[in-house]
């Protein structure tokens, strides 16, 4: 289904219609304090949307993560074809290894929602493999997310900036710094790879982006 | 009587420059507490402070602290040139400069597009002002406000440098 609607606040940001983000917080409306995760920064209106109720928000700024990818040497010996599997096991240990720096949460910590935005879109399969692995240990039964999944890569919707602003409005602001190493993939290909998710609804919308609501497996 | 100091004017009284002088420019040598007077007390921006700061009126750190900061009933603010590498509690805190820290707000934390801040901000009521981006952790609990009863800081023990 195309979603066409988009507007623009009175601070110039662009606000996305979501029909998918009401349905992921009506079943956590009981939760007291409610976990929140968000890859990004946390921005004005996230913190306005949450701030009339009990919860303990964590912002990530993960995108810092992407600074400076990790890069592995080879250890063929010079001639011979180097070996794919164990190229992508060192890159997959080295991405686990610094997300699960960047993800040091209090034992214990379990959240309702994660907000993972357009964070999937910037991470290789490894990189992808490896921050849901970090992921989970924070996840529970009960947990939900929401993503936008980038399926064409000529969509010009990178570099940008989210935030709640209302259940059905998702605020966007542009961010200044380059864009970093991109991936646009098939909803099956991302979800084969968040281990401990399953995509419950999805909308395409008109920008190219395939918004998701996800679940706890 | 003769008098013969009555045309003398009264001496004043040379005092150092206080490390923690009101905002009120008056000239007296003595200054009342800045509560008495609804105005903050300024740690200034070439001041360095390590230890424990606690007082029972308002306060406006331009400087460098390191350790903590407690002003249980009053309202606290970080400067834009403010460097706080100390856990902060205060009945409102106000961030326009740099905390590495956690934050209790009794009543409310207000974050500025100037600020950096890492560490963790327990509060009944959380403002990210517009062009703010925050790194770390917010506890809110509005059932708190006014109230001052079951607030839990975040913790009393000195801030360390740490992961956000």
């Amino acid at each position: 289904m195309l979603n066409t609607a988009e507007q623009f606040d009175n601070s110039g940001r662009q606000v996305l219609q979501t029909r998918l983000m009401p349905d992921l917080l009506e079943p956590l409306a009981g939760n007291s304090p409610l976990m929140v995760f968000d890859v990004g920064y946390g921005v004005h209106e996230t913190v306005e949307f949450f701030g009339n109720r009990r919860c303990r928000l964590h912002f990530s700024a993960l995108h810092n993560c992407l600074q400076a990818p990790p890069v592995i040497r080879s250890k063929t010996p010079f001639g011979q074809l180097p070996d794919a599997d164990e190229h992508d096991t060192a890159l997959y240990l080295a991405w686990l290894d610094r997300f699960r720096s960047a993800l040091q949460f209090e034992p214990g910590t379990r959240f309702d929602l994660c907000l993972l935005w357009d964070f999937l879109n910037y991470l290789d399969d490894q990189a992808l493999k490896a921050f849901a692995d970090a992921l989970a240990p924070f996840t529970g039964p009960q947990t939900l997310g929401h993503a936008y999944i980038l399926l064409k890569s000529d969509a010009d919707v990178l570099n940008r900036e989210y935030g709640l602003k209302a259940a059905n409005q998702i605020s966007v602001r542009p961010v200044n710094h380059a864009t970093p190493a991109f991936f646009a993939r098939p909803q099956a290909r991302v979800t084969s790879m968040m281990k401990g998710f399953v995509v419950k609804h999805s909308v395409l919308r008109r920008d190219g982006l395939l918004e998701a609501a996800l679940k706890s497996t | 009587m003769f008098d013969r100091n009555k045309d003398r004017q009264p001496e004043k009284i040379e005092t150092p420059a206080p490390v923690v002088a009101a905002i009120d420019n008056s000239s007296t040598a003595y200054r009342a507490p800045a509560a008495a007077t609804g105005k903050s007390a300024i740690l200034g921006a070439t001041i360095r402070v390590k230890g424990e700061i606690s007082g029972d009126e308002n306060l406006l750190i331009e400087g460098h602290v390191e350790g903590s900061v407690s002003l249980s009933a009053h309202e606290l603010t970080i400067g834009k040139t403010g460097k706080v590498h100390a856990n902060l509690t205060a009945r409102t805190i106000r961030i326009d400069g740099e905390v590495h820290g956690d934050i209790a707000g009794k009543e409310k934390v207000v974050v500025s597009s100037t600020s950096n801040i890492k560490g963790t901000i327990v509060t009944p009521k959380m403002t990210l002002e517009e062009g703010a981006r925050f790194k770390g952790t917010i506890d809110i609990d509005p059932a708190h406000a006014n109230s001052g009863t079951g607030f839990k800081p975040a913790t009393d023990k000195p801030a360390t440098d740490k992961p956000a």
